[in-house]
């Protein structure tokens, strides 16, 4: 097992400079009036649910970012496990709080939309439990971290706890394609079943809630870094006394 | 085909509660960073303090 680096060591090689996420910030933007514009301008009125599918763009898009964020804290995670460097940690802890974030987000838009299109808010459909538990299980992840003392203990208890997580990720995925669901299926293996304005302005907010995830990890880990920073200079005040 | 008149208040609703929380939590972070660089910047003057 390799040897643990101490806990308080600060995420380096995780902190960018200021003018990197200025350009992320800019384009982040940019690409999000783009896909409103599309959203409410540009696409039609869905032919069966009309304007309340407009939801739809920034629902899935959430989803696709939950799911992304989840997937980095599953990678970094492991990558604590192997080489035990802080900032995988770090890494892992900032990306699991916007998973929550963005599953959040499904969760409250998705029933929502169901309101209009189901007439009723919840309905305990496979798509929407196995995402009621991904939640569950990625707020109790943020739970244990604050529970734990010890700095190193609670890093490697997280990242099993992030890559046992991550099991639930292909099943929100699969649900609705390996049981009975009302919710829409809209990829499928056979592409996306949508007019052509649709997948464009679905791929528009794909794309912008990507950078805008990307925007959202760099300034979590920027708080993560000064954390260990304000820790060890701490430490060092305690040590001269 | 649900009326839009009906649906509008909903499509509302869902784009101001994803804005209310990115943004909200946009601002969180800001707030996070803001004050440990005052943390930072007490504790650095400290440790020069003390070296001094």
């Amino acid at each position: 097992m390799p040897q643990q680096k101490p806990a308080t060591r600060p995420s380096a090689g995780l902190r960018p400079g200021r003018g990197g996420l200025g350009s992320i910030a800019v384009i982040t933007f940019i690409l999000i009036a783009v896909a409103q514009y599309m959203i409410f301008m540009y696409v039609p009125d869905d032919a069966t649910l009309g304007l309340i599918q407009r939801i739809f763009y920034f629902h899935v898009a959430s989803a696709w970012n939950a799911l992304l964020a989840f997937g980095v804290v599953f990678v970094a995670s492991i990558l604590y496990l192997a080489k035990g460097e802080r900032r995988y940690d770090a890494l892992a802890y900032s990306s699991a709080e916007i998973g929550v974030l963005f599953t959040s987000l499904v969760l409250i838009t998705g029933p929502i939309w169901g309101k209009i299109s189901w007439n009723q808010w919840w309905t305990w459909d496979p798509r929407l439990t196995t995402t009621l538990i991904l939640w569950f299980i990625y707020v109790a992840y943020l739970l244990i971290r604050m529970a734990a003392d010890e700095p190193e203990k609670r890093a490697r208890f997280a990242a099993v706890f992030g890559i046992l997580g991550f099991i639930d990720v292909p099943i929100v995925f699969f649900s609705i394609r390996w049981w009975r669901t009302i919710h829409p299926v809209v990829i499928s293996w056979q592409g996306a079943a949508m007019e052509k304005s649709m997948l464009q302005t679905m791929i528009v907010s794909f794309v912008a809630f990507s950078f805008l995830f990307v925007y959202l990890l760099i300034n979590r880990l920027r708080v993560e870094a000064m954390q260990d920073e304000v820790a060890q200079l701490k430490e060092r005040l305690q040590g001269t006394r | 085909m649900p009326s839009a008149a009906k649906a509008l208040p909903y499509l509302f609703a869902a784009y101001t509660v994803i804005w209310v929380v990115v943004f909200g939590y946009t601002l969180s972070i800001g707030a996070r960073q803001r004050k440990l660089a005052q943390d930072l910047e007490l504790i650095k003057s400290a440790v020069e303090k003390r070296a001094n």
